[in-house]
């Protein structure tokens, strides 16, 4: 790991790229899941991922939704470096650790031989403790420059990438189950938003205004994906349809630039299916939104992928245009097993 | 329950209702200002008035008090957020302390009472979020047996520094709370009463704006789904040290009244049952709904400090065979466990649960649709 790659800094590649993925690799102790995966996707694009089940599409997703660390190979997003494998990330417990133990045992060891010094000794390290705490929560980008200075390098994590500008659905429906349909637009909505533990104990005038708003914002998200008038149910309640209707709106909250669609359709009938796809293309085209897509409806896949990337076995046999792939000898093989000669 | 009368206007219960969620906080206040005048009267009435005099009942109300404090705190963190705490009584022990060193003949400092309250919480809050953070990785059991392991490190703590608390002999003499040159005594437990009542309500609305709040929604979220709330944009790990510092310093709080009120603190007072007893109102009250929680409180509270000794008295005066010779106080916690065994099998959102929490826990799983397991192993 070289030192320029600790420090993110705008790629030189192309800037009408939102994400670019080069040479991702996820290996599981000796299963090689994600083997090298180079992907692109260029603004206001729907790419898609297909491949047969196992091919490991959920677990290259997760690594660009931040949820996994990839073993190497990094994730760029709008130019930033996002995503590569950790550096020295055992440094950043012991460096919260041992200070304190040893300015303790220090203190302990001053305070057998006078005990108003040895107290105050043991009292500033629980207050510099606190402090640092304190500071690595409020100031979270401080924090990363502080370990990015130690060497330390950490992938973003899930709601960073939220804040990047990434949205995401998941392959098994993860709605709020016990909360309301518009609590769970509410809460995509989360980092929209900016009223704080204070403002609400207070329940000031900025706080009340922006819930208020909040609720007109999430009925609209909820219009948009054509849950009108369902905002009051629980989520758990909805019909299997509407609950990733659901999920692709609790997405959308966050307004993203690029939104990860975990089979979108899977479990759906035909008329849901056509209407999720209308979805897609309809934000793509009103809100300029890109889109990479986990399908295994080859009907959707097809009818709106700008270009598709196809895995087996975690490695990428073809990518290209939708007639490059459905004409592809490799891609047919990974699916219905070489021909008999 | 809402109801429309037949000429369309809303009814009286209906209006009621809607001015009640419009102007929360008043209501809460006028709700805490009503009970706070009826109770009094209420033990004044021959059932309970025989059990025992007015001046013991208020005592024990603000006694209850306290752990409607502690109630409510945990709900924050076990009912929002979804965290099991099984240590709570640590913060209580250290909201104790901290009074009992900021006001005692023992350090020979004294701070008035009321800044107390705040520096309590302040304090107690603080530590939540230091015994937070090691525990941000760990999920349900795991999470239990590290706050059960906190639970037991406090009490130990002030236990074995006998330089500095005494030991087990405690901390005694500890300074009662004046007002404007009013000082509180033992002999009347009014101004307790008072205090206690205007701390709850006061916490009950600080409790209620937060829970519909977005921090309010951010605890619900990661008590639904943690990976998903993290995918929203929630920043999972100040969330969770954010209800465990306000829980904390909410018994924080209810340790610096306690103290004052016993004028006495030491180690034993903060055993595991503490926090086993306060985990069983907010099961038993209704995880989630915070009126509920201290209803849940109180109920239990009143049992265990009044009803279990009238019961004795009760058979005894009647001459019933075995049950007379039975110590009920004794039974407390076997009654607390016939009573939780009963409650998850037969009501197991609790007495008063919060609407949400019911319609999860009675919904036919056919009207919930199909929905695959997760299977994914999505695990960091």
């Amino acid at each position: 790991m070289t030192a320029a790659m600790l420090t993110p800094l705008p790629s030189a590649a192309n800037p009408d790229l939102v994400l670019e993925a080069r040479n991702v690799t996820k290996s599981f102790g000796g299963l090689v899941a994600v083997n090298k995966v180079d992907l692109q996707i260029p603004r206001g694009s729907i790419i898609s991922l297909i491949g047969p089940n196992g091919a490991g599409k959920t677990t290259f997703f997760n690594v660009i939704a931040g949820i996994l660390d990839p073993t190497s190979g990094a994730v760029e997003f709008n130019g930033q470096q996002m995503v590569a494998r950790p550096v020295r990330a055992w440094l950043e417990p012991i460096t919260w650790v041992v200070p304190p133990i040893v300015i303790g045992l220090v203190g302990g060891l001053i305070y057998q031989a006078s005990a108003t010094i040895g107290a105050l000794v043991i009292l500033a390290a629980i207050i510099g403790l606190i402090t640092m705490l304190l500071a690595a929560i409020i100031r979270p980008a401080w924090y990363r420059n502080m370990l990015l200075r130690l060497g330390v390098f950490k992938s973003a994590r899930p709601n960073e990438m939220v804040r990047a500008g990434i949205g995401r659905t998941f392959q098994n429906i993860r709605l709020f189950a016990n909360m309301t349909a518009l609590e769970n637009v509410q809460v995509g909505m989360h980092l929209k938003m900016v009223s704080n533990a204070a403002d609400a104990l207070l329940s000031t005038p900025r706080a009340r205004a922006e819930e208020q708003r909040s609720v007109i914002t999430a009925r609209h998200f909820l219009e948009l994906v054509g849950l009108k008038g369902r905002g009051g149910q629980l989520a758990k309640n909805l019909p299997y349809g509407d609950q990733r209707r659901l999920e692709v709106a609790r997405a959308l909250a966050s307004e993203p630039t690029l939104v990860l669609l975990d089979e979108p359709t899977a479990g759906m009938n035909p008329n849901e299916t056509r209407q999720m796809t209308e979805l897609i293309s309809r934000l793509r085209h009103d809100l300029g939104l890109s889109f990479l897509l986990i399908e295994h409806d080859m009907k959707v896949v097809m009818g709106i992928s700008d270009r598709i990337t196809v895995l087996d076995h975690g490695e990428r046999i073809a990518e290209g245009t939708p007639e490059e792939v459905r004409a592809n000898p490799r891609v047919i093989e990974a699916y219905l097993g070489k021909p008999p000669e | 329950m809402t109801t429309i009368s037949k000429s369309g206007a809303p009814s009286a219960w209906a209006r009621f209702r809607s001015m009640s969620r419009n102007h929360r906080s008043i209501t809460i206040l006028v709700g805490w200002a009503l009970i706070a005048g009826l109770l009094p009267q209420i033990v004044r009435i021959p059932p309970m008035s025989t059990f025992q005099p007015e001046s013991l009942w208020i005592d024990g109300f603000a006694d209850a008090g306290v752990f409607i404090l502690l109630a409510m705190g945990l709900n924050v963190v076990v009912g929002l957020a979804g965290l099991l705490d099984l240590g709570y009584a640590a913060f209580f022990a250290i909201g104790s302390y901290v009074y009992a060193f900021g006001a005692s003949p023992f350090t020979g400092v004294q701070i008035p009472f009321w800044p107390m309250l705040i520096v309590g919480a302040v304090i107690a809050a603080t530590l939540g979020l230091l015994l937070g953070a090691p525990t941000l990785r760990l999920r349900g059991d795991y999470l239990a047996i590290v706050t059960l392991g906190f639970g037991e490190i406090v009490p130990a703590v002030f236990l074995n520094a006998s330089d500095l608390t005494k030991g087990t002999n405690g901390i005694g003499g500890i300074y009662k709370p004046q007002l404007f040159g009013f000082n509180f005594t033992l002999e009347n437990p009014v101004p307790y009463y008072v205090t206690m009542v205007a701390i709850l309500a006061v916490t009950m609305v600080l409790l209620y704006r937060l829970q519909d709040s977005r921090l309010g929604r951010a605890w619900m979220a990661i008590r639904e789904d943690e990976l998903a709330a993290a995918s929203s944009g929630i920043n999972t790990i100040t969330t969770k040290l954010l209800a465990f510092a306000l829980g904390a310093s909410t018994a924080g709080l209810a340790g610096v009244f306690a103290t004052s009120k016993l004028t006495f603190v030491g180690p034993g007072q903060f055993g595991f049952q503490v926090s086993f007893t306060v985990l069983a109102m907010v099961v038993l009250g209704g995880m989630g709904n915070i009126w509920g929680v201290a209803t849940g409180a109180f109920v239990i509270y009143t049992i265990q400090a009044v009803l279990l000794k009238e019961l004795n008295q009760f058979f005894q005066a009647l001459h019933v065979p075995i049950l007379q010779s039975i110590d009920f106080v004794q039974y407390q916690y076997l009654l607390y466990g016939i009573a939780l065994v009963g409650m998850m099998l037969l009501r197991p959102e609790g007495l008063f649960p919060s609407s949400r929490r019911r319609e999860e826990l009675h919904v036919n799983s056919e009207d919930v649709g199909d929905i695959p397991p997760p299977t994914e192993a999505l695990g960091q």
